[in-house]
C-alpha cells in the first residue's frame, strides 16, 4: 500500500495531473473542459489543454468532474472500537465515495472531549490522505451533564460539535451551550432524539411497530427536540446543525425557522431518503438505525425538503459495526448502518431519478435504482443550459424529474448538498469549491452514466453493514482527487 | 406440502385451511390423551429442543408433554441455567441446540423476532412459542380449537360468534395472534381497551372494518359468546399506560356483577398467568363457563398438531 499523501510530504512533489474531456462544475455551472492539478492546486480549466511530459492523464469522457464531496456526519470508530472500522479503512470508503472530507465524530472511546483525546486523534488522522475534520462532544463524557471545554478544543482547530449517538437532553444545558458557544466560531450539531419518546425503541412508531410489537421511536422523539432547540437558537442567536432528519413533521418547523433568519442548517441521510420503515419485517437489524427508517410519506416530504432547500446538505451518518453486534435480536442490535461508499449512487436515485423507496417486499431479489432514460437527459442537460440553475419546484408538489431543466436542478442541488454546502458550515477553505485555477484540488469524478450492483465484497469499510446491498446503482464514482493527488484512480483505491 | 422446511412463526404463515386442518389433527390427538398409555409412538426418531430464553410455565411444559406423547426425545434449554449467562450470544446458542442434533427449536424470547432470526441462521424448523410483544401463534391455535370443541363448530367457521378481547392490546403477543386467527376464521372481533393499551386501529393488520374498537366493556358484554382476558402486566402501570389496579378492576376488571350479564352460553378465556382480583375477580375464575383449564388441555393436543404437522411429511395439509 502506498501512501500518496506522505509520499508527497517527504519527497515534496506531485506528479502533474490532466482529467481530459468531462463535464466540469465551475462557477458558471458544467462545462465541458479539462482541468490541470499541480502542487495540490487547480492551475488551469480549459477547452483543451494539451499534457506536459510529465504529467498522468485521467479519462474523463462521458463523466462530469465536481468538488470532492464533504460529509458532516461519519463514525470513524477510532479510537476504541478499531474492530468495526479505523482511521485508514473509513477514509478508504470515503474515497471509494468519491469524499475528500469527513468530519469524524465524537462518540468514540475515549469520546473527543478533551484535548488530549482531540490531539491524539488528530495523529491519526495525518497519514491518511483525505481531511478529517474531528468533532468534539458538546459535553464531557457525551453524558449531558457538564460542558466540554468547547474553547479550548476550538482552538485546536475543532469547529464542529456534537454528542451524536444521543442529543443533549436537558435543554437548560443546551441553552447554556449555545450561549458559550455563540462567538466562538464553532457550531453545536444535534442529534434529535428526546429519549422520553426514544429510549429503548428500535423502529418507527406506527404500523411496523403495531404490527411487529416492537418498541418504537416515535417522530414526536425528533420534533420536539427540533422546537425546543429551535426556540433555544431564536433566543440566543448561536448557530445550530440539526442532524439526520428523518421525519415529515420536521419540515415546517426547519421552514419556518429558517424562514425567520435563524442560523439553523439541516441534515438528511441518503437511508432516510430512500429506505422505508416496511424493511424492519425482515427483523435483519441492518435495518437498524437511529432515527429509525420512517414511512414513504415521510420520506416523500424529505425528497422535497431537499430539492427546495429546507434540507441543507446530505451526510452519511456511516456508523459501521461489527457482525456481531449486528446479528442480534432487533433490542440489543446496535444501531446504524454504513454510507460512504454508496451515498452518491443512493442520493442520485433518491433526489435525481425518483427511484422508489426500498421495502421488504423489494428483499431477496436485487432492486434497480437506476433509469437509462434519465440517467442521459441528466447528463445531456449539463452545460447546456450552464448558468441557469436556479429554479425550484414549488414545494408540495411532486418533482418532476422527466423535465430536462427540472432534473439538471435536480442534480447542481444534489452537488452542492454533498460538498459546496457542507464545507460552508465547517467554513472550510480547501473544500467544496467550484472547479477554477488556484483552488485546492478536491475533486471527484463520476461517471453517471454507469451503474452497479454493489454488493459485499465491494465493501471497503470494516465492517459489513450497508442496506444497500443487492441494489442495482447509478452512477460510478471513477477517479477522487484529494488536495491534488489521486486517491482513487478508475475505480481503484490507491492507498 | 413442499419439501422445504416449515417453521411455524406468525400466525400469518398458516392458510384458513391449515388452521382447519391443524384443529382436526389437534382433536385426533385429544383421543390419545384419554388412552390408557397417552402415547403414539410416531416421532421416536426424533429430538425436539424447547429453547426458552424467556421465563414460561405452561407453554414450555405443554410443548415438552406434546412431543413426549409423540414419542420424541426432549432436550430443555433455559436461558437462567446457561451459557447465555456467560455472555453467548443468541446466535451461537442457536447453532449449538442445532449441532446437538435437534430437529425441532422451539423458541421463546423477550424480543420480536427472534425465532424469525433463528430461522434464518440454523437449516432446523423453528417453531415461535411467544416473541417479545409480537405473536404467539400456538396460544393462538389452541384457542380457536377450544372455541371449535366449545361451540361444536364445524370446519373452523367462526362465523356468528362475537368474540371480545380485553386488556392491554399494545404488549400482548397473544392478541396479535389471536385477533388475526380469529378475524381468519370469520368471528366478529371487538376489542376492549383505553387507548393507552392500544396501537393507533388503523395500524394493526386485520382487514378494515373487521374488528371494532370500545373502552365500554358494559356495552358489550351482554353480546360476546367469548369473552377474552388479557394479562394485566402489572410492570406497565410504571410508565402510566393506566392509572393503577384499581381503576382498571373498576372499568376493565370481569366481576360476578359484569359476569351476570353474559349470555348464559358465553364462556371466559385467559391465556395464563391470571391475575386474579385484578382482570378476573377470584371467585369468578373459578366459574365453570370459564375456559382456562380446557386451554391448557387442549394446548398439549394442539402443540402435538403442530410438532407433528412440522416433523412428519405423511399428513398432507
Amino acid at each position: 500500500m502506498v501512501n500518496e499523501k506522505m509520499l508527497k510530504k517527504q519527497t515534496g512533489t506531485s506528479k502533474k495531473i490532466i482529467l481530459k474531456g468531462g463535464k466540469v462544475y465551475t462557477k458558471n455551472g458544467f462545462l465541458k473542459k479539462d482541468v490541470l492539478m499541480d502542487a495540490g492546486k487547480i492551475q488551469a480549466v480549459e477547452d483543451v489543454i494539451e499534457a506536459p511530459s510529465d504529467c498522468q492523464t485521467f479519462d474523463a469522457q462521458n463523466c462530469v468532474a465536481v468538488p470532492g464531496f464533504v460529509d458532516l456526519h461519519t463514525h470513524l470508530r477510532q479510537p476504541g472500537d478499531e474492530l468495526s472500522e479505523t482511521v485508514l479503512t473509513a477514509a478508504r470508503a470515503a474515497a471509494s465515495g468519491g469524499y475528500t472530507s469527513l468530519a469524524a465524530m465524537a462518540n468514540t472511546d475515549p469520546p473527543t472531549d478533551h484535548p488530549s483525546a482531540v490531539l491524539y486523534l488528530k495523529s491519526l488522522t495525518e497519514s491518511v490522505p483525505i481531511e478529517i475534520n474531528i468533532a468534539g462532544t458538546i459535553t464531557k463524557g457525551r453524558r449531558g451533564e457538564e460542558l466540554s471545554p468547547l474553547a479550548e478544543l476550538a482552538s485546536l482547530g475543532v469547529r464542529i460539535f456534537t454528542d451524536d449517538g444521543n442529543g443533549v437532553q436537558d435543554g437548560k444545558l443546551m441553552r447554556q451551550a449555545l450561549l458559550y458557544a455563540k462567538n466562538l466560531g464553532i457550531v453545536l450539531a444535534q442529534h434529535l432524539e428526546d429519549e422520553h419518546y426514544a429510549l429503548g425503541g428500535c423502529v418507527n412508531e406506527g404500523s411496523v411497530s403495531a404490527t411487529l410489537g416492537l418498541p418504537a421511536r416515535s417522530h414526536l422523539a425528533e420534533e420536539i427536540m427540533l422546537g425546543r432547540d429551535i426556540a433555544l437558537v431564536k433566543d440566543t442567536g448561536a448557530r445550530m446543525h440539526f442532524m439526520h432528519i428523518s421525519s415529515a413533521g420536521s419540515v415546517p418547523l426547519l421552514q419556518e425557522a429558517k424562514a425567520a433568519g435563524l442560523p439553523v442548517t439541516a441534515e438528511v441521510t441518503p437511508h432516510h431518503l430512500s429506505l422505508s420503515e416496511s424493511l424492519i419485517y425482515s427483523f435483519d437489524p441492518v435495518y437498524k438505525v437511529h432515527p429509525p427508517l420512517r414511512t414513504k410519506a415521510d420520506i416523500e416530504a424529505l425528497r422535497n425538503a431537499f430539492y427546495t432547500g429546507v434540507l441543507d446538505i446530505l451526510a452519511t451518518d456511516h456508523a459501521p459495526h461489527t457482525s456481531d453486534r449486528k446479528e442480534q435480536p432487533m433490542d440489543t442490535a446496535s444501531p446504524g448502518m454504513l454510507g460512504l461508499q454508496t451515498a452518491f449512487s443512493v442520493a442520485y436515485a433518491a433526489t435525481c431519478l425518483g427511484a422508489e423507496p426500498l421495502g421488504f417486499s423489494d428483499l431477496g431479489k436485487v432492486t434497480d435504482w437506476t433509469n437509462r432514460e434519465l440517467q442521459e437527459t441528466c447528463y445531456d442537460s449539463l452545460g447546456n443550459n450552464a448558468g441557469a440553475i436556479s429554479g425550484k419546484a414549488p414545494s408540495g408538489q411532486d418533482i418532476d424529474y422527466r423535465d430536462a431543466k427540472i432534473l439538471n436542478d435536480c442534480f447542481m442541488n444534489l452537488i452542492n448538498k454533498m460538498s459546496v454546502a457542507p464545507a460552508g458550515i465547517l467554513g472550510s477553505g480547501s473544500q467544496g469549491s467550484a472547479i477554477l485555477p488556484g483552488v485546492t484540488a478536491n475533486v471527484c469524478v463520476i461517471d453517471l452514466l454507469s451503474d452497479y450492483v454493489f454488493t459485499k465484497r465491494d465493501i471497503v469499510s470494516k465492517s459489513w453493514n450497508s442496506p444497500f446491498t443487492n441494489i442495482k446503482l447509478p452512477g460510478v464514482i471513477r477517479h477522487t482527487f484529494s488536495d491534488g493527488v489521486p486517491v482513487l484512480a478508475d475505480g481503484e483505491l490507491l492507498f | 406440502m413442499t419439501k422445504e422446511k416449515k417453521n411455524l412463526l406468525d400466525i400469518s404463515d398458516l392458510s384458513k385451511d391449515e388452521i382447519k386442518n391443524l384443529v382436526k389433527l389437534a382433536s385426533f390427538f385429544a383421543e390419545v390423551a384419554k388412552r390408557p398409555v397417552p402415547k403414539v409412538p410416531v416421532l421416536q426418531a426424533k429430538q425436539v429442543v424447547t429453547a426458552f430464553f424467556e421465563p414460561s410455565t405452561r407453554t414450555r411444559l405443554s410443548f415438552e408433554v406434546a412431543a413426549k406423547r409423540l414419542s420424541a426425545s426432549v432436550v430443555t434449554f433455559t436461558a437462567a441455567t446457561s451459557s447465555i449467562t456467560k455472555g453467548e450470544s443468541v446466535k451461537d446458542t442457536a447453532m449449538t441446540l442445532k449441532n446437538l442434533g435437534s430437529d425441532l427449536l422451539i423458541v421463546r424470547h423477550a424480543s420480536a423476532g427472534v425465532p424469525h432470526q433463528i430461522a434464518k441462521w440454523v437449516d432446523v424448523p423453528v417453531v415461535n412459542a411467544g416473541d417479545g410483544r409480537h405473536q404467539h401463534p400456538s396460544q393462538a391455535l389452541l384457542d380457536c380449537y377450544t372455541i371449535s370443541e366449545n361451540f361444536y363448530v364445524t370446519d373452523c367457521d367462526f362465523s356468528g360468534l362475537e368474540i371480545g378481547i380485553v386488556g392491554d392490546i399494545l404488549n400482548s403477543r397473544v392478541a396479535r395472534s389471536c385477533i388475526e386467527a380469529f378475524v381468519r376464521l370469520g368471528a366478529k372481533v371487538t376489542v376492549v381497551a383505553a387507548p393507552t393499551l392500544l396501537p393507533a386501529a388503523e395500524f394493526l393488520s386485520v382487514p378494515e372494518g373487521s374488528v371494532s374498537f370500545t373502552e365500554n366493556l358494559d356495552e358489550v358484554l351482554p353480546r360476546l359468546d367469548v369473552l377474552y382476558l388479557l394479562r394485566v402486566q402489572l410492570e406497565r402501570m410504571e410508565k402510566n399506560a393506566f392509572p393503577g389496579v384499581r381503576e382498571y378492576v373498576t372499568r376493565f376488571g370481569l366481576d360476578a356483577g359484569r359476569a351476570a350479564v353474559m349470555k348464559k352460553s358465553a364462556v371466559i378465556m385467559h391465556p395464563g398467568p391470571i391475575n386474579r382480583g385484578v382482570e378476573i375477580a377470584a371467585d369468578v375464575a373459578d366459574y365453570p363457563n370459564v375456559l382456562i383449564g380446557e386451554q391448557v388441555k387442549n394446548g398439549i393436543a394442539m402443540r402435538m398438531a403442530i410438532i407433528y404437522y412440522i416433523l412428519t411429511s405423511r399428513y398432507e395439509l
